[in-house]
């Protein structure tokens, strides 16, 4: 497999730019997932990367090599789309062996690398079924057998998943970064579903208005937002985002907001900010133990083993708290809740941008 | 208004699309359905509507039998999935509509549309795009403006068919409660449709799970969770779903233990006394994701499958002998494919299913 470099990419249609000086790189035999939501300039970057578009300013590069001018068959990509775009009157075998017999392949060297294909992904019981009889799960397992049996440089992922009953992406989401992960392939992954995102990418670019806004692993995106975007983004339920005032107080500093009031440590002094929280670092006590903040829960959404409580503080602001479930809390209920100091992020309500080293 | 369906069966050629569905939704309440595509639904929602016929069985609006009753004199708010926007009338007058039409002739003047149009506007965000047509919308956008046209009446009946598929996950979460705040302050019933078992269970009363056309439960959401009647409705609900593990009962001292894997899984007494007639036989035991730890010393033997490391949890897919099964643990350390582990049960009321029907003993 290869190495797969972006340096200061462009991509306009016109004067609308969709892609916007972007520069990242996704290393040998890891996955890269590209994440936004629609209009970020995902699609647009992996069309790039495929060929299909071309590469209106900067350079793509597979292992030094630069690509930009190579049409998509000198590529050696292979990619997999959200409808699996399979060959309705083929058998699983046939729809797996078509890339090889484009190449007229000897028979033996077809056998044995889709009976390969077919055996990693599971799908050797129904080698000699219609693919049209397959669940989507299954036809999308067909669609990636095909691209992995070209063995490739790169592996294209288009919103792989879109198309499934939520049980099937569970399933196929766990597969694909099994499959990913032991045969180190270099893989591309675009999706505007964060759970998807997280769940399977090595690192992940996350994109919005064809701007990059923060590469790293999905334990540095959720741990460390670069910004409010970012922020609001990754997590679900998403991040809590309060306006607050900081003021020096007492010789410490308070951070007071619509409804609430703590005790914070930050360096920049007094001033406007955004305060985040996530939803499953908010406390939910008994309104009489008292709090940072008392309100009244909204709506409870059970969702098993946790509780999403939806709060509304009594000077304002709207509050989701998660806790674990099923918790003993309905709609009607008043409530205090914590803002933990260390679990806050701070960002700078102007540029969005977050306050270095006020996130844990 | 009380919409109650008895026996409802509705046949398209050979295919049965419903079968002996009997339910009963209540005013003020939300009765959530959700299955898998192809589980009936819609048709469930038509049906209601009197767009289509049933084959068998009877709808019953207060007690009276609606089979004689025309659509447009059932009084029924339908929200359907394709939308169906006038494409020439702007946002507000799609919205408006309903009111204008001659079946409520007199019922709105000018000042009681505008008032009953902003107020939906304003709950899905949709104020600014008022003045829109439809062509100039996003699918989203179309998809409230649909709501909206449903919400703003004053109906016998509320049929929502997926009614927040299409919208962000913020704005999704956002209109689940206000949905359900507003719904349950009306005098009448809401039918909930959804493919997301996690959608239906936030907003309902009362669950109705359908899958091929048949009720497999009904009940409150927590009750459909915990005590799932089958192994399908244990496959759509949680997030993931509930783990369903092959083994065998075995006597263990007085009681009863769940073997599998190499591992044994004691029984909690009375799920033990009630199976006790059962021992040596073939079962799966249904264990929530969260119910399940990795340990270093005991438990059963199995190998890590795949690994999703999610921040606040990760999961961690394991094959055991002859089962993959998912443990959602804290998120802290990471996992290679292949690696060796073993797998505790921490659960406090394990499901038990029959190995061969699937329904829960």
């Amino acid at each position: 497999m290869a190495r797969v470099d972006l340096a200061a990419v462009w991509k306009l249609y016109g004067a609308v730019e969709a892609v916007r000086d972007l520069t990242l790189a996704c290393a040998d035999g890891t996955m890269l997932a590209l994440l936004g939501p629609s209009g970020c300039g995902k699609s647009s970057t992996l069309k790039m990367i495929a060929g299909i578009e071309a590469v209106s300013r900067g350079d793509i590069r597979f292992d030094d090599r630069s690509v930009s001018a190579l049409a998509p068959g000198a590529r050696n990509i292979a990619m997999v789309f959200e409808d699996y775009a399979l060959y309705p009157h083929l058998s699983v075998f046939e729809n797996v062996a078509f890339p090889l017999r484009l190449r007229r392949a000897p028979a033996a060297e077809v056998a044995r690398r889709v009976g390969d294909a077919l055996d990693l992904l599971g799908l050797a019981e129904v080698r000699d079924d219609n693919v049209r009889r397959l669940s989507g799960g299954a036809q999308q397992r067909v669609a990636i057998g095909r691209a992995l049996v070209r063995e490739p440089a790169v592996v294209l992922f288009d919103e792989p998943l879109s198309h499934l009953d939520a049980d099937q992406k569970i399933q196929l989401r766990a597969e694909i970064k099994r499959l990913q992960t032991m045969n180190r392939l270099t893989s591309i992954l675009v999706t505007h579903d964060q759970t998807e995102a997280i769940a399977m990418a090595d690192r992940v670019a996350v994109l919005n208005l064809g701007v990059l806004q923060q590469l790293g692993t999905p334990d540095e995106l959720y741990a460390r937002p670069a910004n409010l975007f970012v922020a609001g983004f990754i997590g679900e339920p998403p991040m809590n985002l309060l306006a607050a005032e900081a003021a020096a107080e007492n010789g410490g500093c308070v951070l007071r907001g619509a409804g609430w009031r703590i005790a914070a440590t930050m360096g920049d002094g007094p001033g406007r900010v955004i305060a985040g929280i996530r939803p499953e670092d908010v406390g939910v006590t008994a309104a009489d133990a008292g709090g940072d903040a008392l309100g009244t829960v909204f709506f409870r959404e059970p969702r098993g083993d946790a509780d999403v409580l939806v709060v509304d503080l009594d000077d304002g602001a709207r509050v989701v708290a998660e806790v674990a479930g099923p918790s003993p809390w309905r709609a009607g209920d008043r409530v205090a809740l914590a803002f933990p100091p260390a679990r806050l992020h701070l960002f700078d309500p102007e540029s969005g941008r977050a306050y270095a080293g006020a996130a844990p | 208004m009380t919409i109650a369906v008895e026996a409802l069966g509705k046949r398209f050629g050979a295919l049965w699309a419903l079968r002996e569905v009997s339910l009963t939704a209540r005013p003020g309440a939300i009765l959530a359905v959700t299955g898998p595509s192809g589980a009936g639904k819609t048709t469930l929602c038509r049906l209601i509507a009197g767009i289509e016929t049933p084959s068998r069985g009877r709808i019953l609006g207060d007690g009276e039998d609606w089979a004689r009753r025309p659509p447009g004199r059932r009084g029924v708010a339908f929200m359907f999935e394709s939308y169906a926007l006038y494409p020439q009338l702007s946002v507000f007058e799609n919205i408006a509509s309903p009111l204008r039409s001659p079946r409520v002739r007199g019922r709105y003047d000018e000042a009681a549309i505008a008032e009953r149009v902003a107020e939906v506007l304003a709950l899905t965000e949709m104020t600014a795009l008022a003045e829109r047509l439809p062509g100039a919308l996003s699918g989203g956008q179309k998809q409230r403006v649909a709501l909206c046209r449903t919400l703003v009446q004053e109906p016998s009946v509320t049929l929502l068919d997926e009614p927040i598929a299409h919208l962000d996950a913020k704005l999704r979460h956002w209109l689940r409660g206000e949905l359900r705040r507003r719904q349950t302050a009306a005098p009448v019933p809401t039918v909930w449709c959804t493919p997301d078992a996690l959608e239906a269970m936030s907003v309902a009363d009362t669950l109705v799970v359908l899958i091929e056309g048949r009720v497999q439960q009904i009940g409150t959401p927590e009750e459909v969770y915990r005590r799932p009647a089958n192994v399908r409705v244990a496959r759509l609900i949680g997030d993931p779903a509930m783990n369903l593990i092959s083994g065998a009962l075995e006597g263990a001292g007085d009681g009863l233990a769940f073997r599998f894997a190499g591992a044994r899984v004691p029984l909690p007494g009375a799920l033990a006394a009630r199976l006790a007639a059962r021992a040596g036989g073939a079962v799966v035991l249904g264990v929530r994701p969260n119910e399940l730890a990795l340990a270093d010393d005991a438990g059963a033997r199995g190998e890590v499958y795949a690994f999703e490391p999610f921040g606040k949890y990760s999961i961690i897919t394991v094959r055991l002998a002859g089962d993959v099964i998912k443990v959602k643990a804290p998120p802290v350390r990471s996992f290679r494919p292949g690696e060796p582990v073993r797998v505790a049960v921490r659960a406090e009321a394990p499901v038990v299913f029959d190995a061969a029907s699937g329904a829960r003993l």
